[in-house]
């Protein structure tokens, strides 16, 4: 089966406006707050999109919040979800999240008005491809690296918000992004709809929708339509400085990406998981093994990490 | 002995208390013309509020500013400082369980170097008082510690660690016998002139006679206490939840068995004890005054809101304007034994 391609078309007038955006300060402090619900949608059976209002200073790709359960509601502790939009003007955060256990099968039953404990943004978000274009050289032609985002599972919100901020940056500067999507089943790709990329590509485990293969299996496909090692996209004949890869996903499907950007020389960007209490970088709870025996809090070191340092043999996920 | 003590003498509770006019509950808003006085003393160290955030939850107070008001609490508590940097046990290092968090950190710090260099001149900065927990895994570990801490000076106190079940030696080595602990106050006491506390470990049978040991050799006052030794198993894969396999379970589930803890000590010594285990509300940490507490410690619950210790400074100010005190002192240690009639 052909891999499903979905070019997004971007109306000029939407584009005009993004454009006039204030530009994002990074690595804002973050803040305690109270987030209302403004919209708990279900998406599929487990699948679920949650809209708050929150007053919190601008989030950037990658970077999460800690969301807090309401007064006495069990469990104790506060989840870490990515964000998947924000839009401080407007005060509304966007989080999508599977209901798997006692934590977020309480967040679903949650309504409009509902009240929940906030603390962000926190963490590393992704840097953009052209802050780690590996030949500058290439970048004399003024042209961004490609991005590829590697998307398993709850994993695409993260990518969802970053190919987003790509769209909207100045000039286009972020240069082309390519938005892979896999899934386990069909059912399971509820965000397609909300994916704004140069090119969208699917697989699913089943073969229900677009390319039947893991999501890796997919990228491999696509590697040499163009090269990614030269980083050309879609009907471009003009040579890019590379590609960056980009993943958030299941722990194997990372490990997988990172073998795969190793072998073909690819800077490539993960974000990992683990349990979280503080968020803060305080309780040294949330610690990744990283090369060389060290250890990396995912919460502040991360969860944006640089593929090649994490010990992928010791990485299991939350 | 000091049961008895401890019956025939609380005045406060001879005015109001459950005798016939139980005490008001807790609840904001209340009138009152004077501002109570929250100040508590624990030896040579004066707190403004006795609020104070725990060790390991707080970290050294730097990532804590952004979102904690540390003026309002009464002191903070660093992460538990050994002479080496440590980078703690493998993952998975946190587990919930109900109402309860169990943890295997190992205490990663950044060592005595580390600490000296970066650390305390940026805890110097803040106004709160800041309490510098000591750790170790033999005598000299934690004497070089203290020592070294007390030269740089900056601290306002020390709390001696001597009941961290996630290190395999040292540690909860020291909090589990009384004359070891004995052992290690002896030790530490003639190299400091401030304050020096000691937290207890509740993994013993007789925690009283552990308080009892540290308060002869010269401690000031104790923390009652660490967390409880726990274990978690995955029945899918049939290993430990936690990387280090067992851990230290602390959070609202453990407050009624510290609350125990806290009246132990209370009852054999008379040294100030800060408690310390489950407080998430004010009325937990007013129920820890009333069995005897001085102070008081706030760990788990900080996860859930880093406001919570001001919630709690709050709800206690609100307690005390309803009952008319004016001071702590007279709630401390009001608990009593008759039978409401
Ligand atoms: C940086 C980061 C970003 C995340 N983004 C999203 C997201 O956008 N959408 C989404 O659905 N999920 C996301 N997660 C995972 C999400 O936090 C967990 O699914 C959630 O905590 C599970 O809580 P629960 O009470 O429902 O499940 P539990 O019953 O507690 O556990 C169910 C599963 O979730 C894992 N888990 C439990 N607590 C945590 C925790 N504190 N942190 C991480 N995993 C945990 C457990 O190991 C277990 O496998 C993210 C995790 C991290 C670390
Ligand atoms: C993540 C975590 C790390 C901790 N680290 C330390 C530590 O380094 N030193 C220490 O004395 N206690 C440490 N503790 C114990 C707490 O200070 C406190 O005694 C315990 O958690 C009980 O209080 P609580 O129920 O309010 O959390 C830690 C607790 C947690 C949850
Ligand atoms: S969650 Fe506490 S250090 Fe990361």
């Amino acid at each position: 089966m052909k891999p499903r391609k979905t070019a997004v078309p971007q109306t000029s007038a939407r584009r005009r406006r993004r454009a006039d955006a204030p530009s994002v300060v990074a690595g804002a402090p973050p803040v305690e707050a109270v987030a209302e619900v403004r919209r708990n949608t279900a998406l599929s059976a487990d699948a679920f999109l949650l809209d708050l209002m929150v007053d919190m200073p601008a989030a950037l790709p990658g970077q999460f919040v800690m969301l807090g359960l309401p007064d006495g509601a069990a469990p104790l502790l506060r989840r870490p979800f990515s964000v998947m939009g924000h839009d401080p003007s407007r005060k509304s955060l966007e989080i999508h999240y599977s209901a798997r256990g006692a934590g977020t099968r309480v967040l679903s039953e949650l309504r409009p008005g509902h009240k929940l404990g906030l603390l962000g943004p926190l963490g590393r978000h992704f840097p953009q491809a052209a802050e780690v274009a590996r030949r500058p050289a290439d970048l004399e032609g003024g042209l961004a690296p490609l991005s590829v985002l590697v998307a398993g599972g709850r994993g695409t919100a993260p990518l969802i918000f970053f190919a987003e901020r790509a769209r909207r940056s100045v000039g286009g500067s972020s240069g082309p992004v390519l938005f892979l999507a896999g899934a386990r089943t069909a059912a399971q790709l509820v965000l397609l709809d909300r994916i704004h990329a140069t090119e969208v590509f699917v697989s699913t485990d089943d073969g229900s929708a677009g390319k039947k293969d893991t999501v890796i299996g997919l990228l491999k496909s696509l590697d040499g339509q163009p090269d990614f090692a030269l980083g050309a996209a879609g009907r471009e004949t003009r040579r890019r400085p590379g590609a960056v890869l980009y993943g958030c996903g299941p722990a194997g499907m990372l490990r997988e990406l990172h073998s795969y950007a190793e072998s073909r020389g690819l800077p490539c960007f993960v974000s990992l998981e683990a349990r979280m209490a503080c968020g803060l970088g305080v309780c040294q709870g949330c610690a990744v093994r990283l090369t060389g025996s060290r250890y990396a809090l995912v919460c502040k070191e991360g969860p944006v990490f640089e593929s090649c340092l994490v010990d992928w043999a010791q990485y299991e996920g939350a | 002995m000091s049961r008895q003590r401890r019956e025939s003498t609380t005045p406060a509770q001879g005015r109001r208390g459950s005798r016939g006019r139980p005490a008001r509950s807790v609840s904001a808003g209340a009138g009152g013309a004077r501002l109570p006085d929250l100040s508590v003393r624990i030896a040579g160290l004066r707190l403004s509020t006795p609020v104070l955030l725990a060790s390991g939850v707080a970290g050294y107070g730097e990532e804590m500013g952004e979102v904690v008001d540390l003026n309002r609490v009464g002191a903070i508590v660093t992460k538990t400082l050994t002479p080496e940097e440590r980078a703690g046990n493998p993952p998975p290092r946190l587990f919930e369980t109900p109402a309860g968090l169990m943890n295997n950190i190992g205490l990663a710090n950044v060592g005595l170097e580390g600490f000296l260099a970066e650390v305390l001149p940026q805890l110097k900065r803040h106004r709160t008082r800041i309490v510098v927990s000591v750790g170790g895994f033999s005598l000299r570990d934690y004497e070089k510690v203290l020592a070294s801490v007390d030269a740089a000076g900056g601290a306002h106190a020390f709390e001696i660690n001597v009941s961290c079940p996630n290190v395999r030696a040292g540690g909860i080595h020291f909090g589990c016998s009384a004359s070891r602990a004995a052992r290690v106050v002896r030790a530490l006491r003639p190299l400091t002139a401030l304050p020096l506390l000691v937290k207890l470990t509740p993994n013993v049978t007789d925690i009283g006679s552990v308080a009892a040991a540290c308060v002869s050799e010269g401690a000031d006052g104790l923390t009652v206490a660490n967390t409880y030794t726990a274990l978690a198993v995955d029945l899918r894969t049939r290993r430990p939840r936690l990387g280090g396999v067992t851990g230290g379970l602390s959070g609202p589930a453990v407050k009624p068995l510290s609350l125990a803890k806290v009246w132990e000590v209370t009852s054999r010594v008379k040294a100030p004890v800060i408690a310390c285990g489950g407080i998430s509300t004010a009325e937990d940490a007013l129920e820890y005054i009333v069995v005897g507490a001085t102070a008081v410690q706030v760990g788990t619950a900080c996860f859930r809101s880093f406001k919570t210790p001001e919630l709690i400074v709050n709800g206690i100010i609100a307690y005390m304007k309803e009952n008319s005190l004016s001071s702590l002192q007279e709630l401390r240690g009001t608990m009593t034994l008759a039978p409401a009639e």
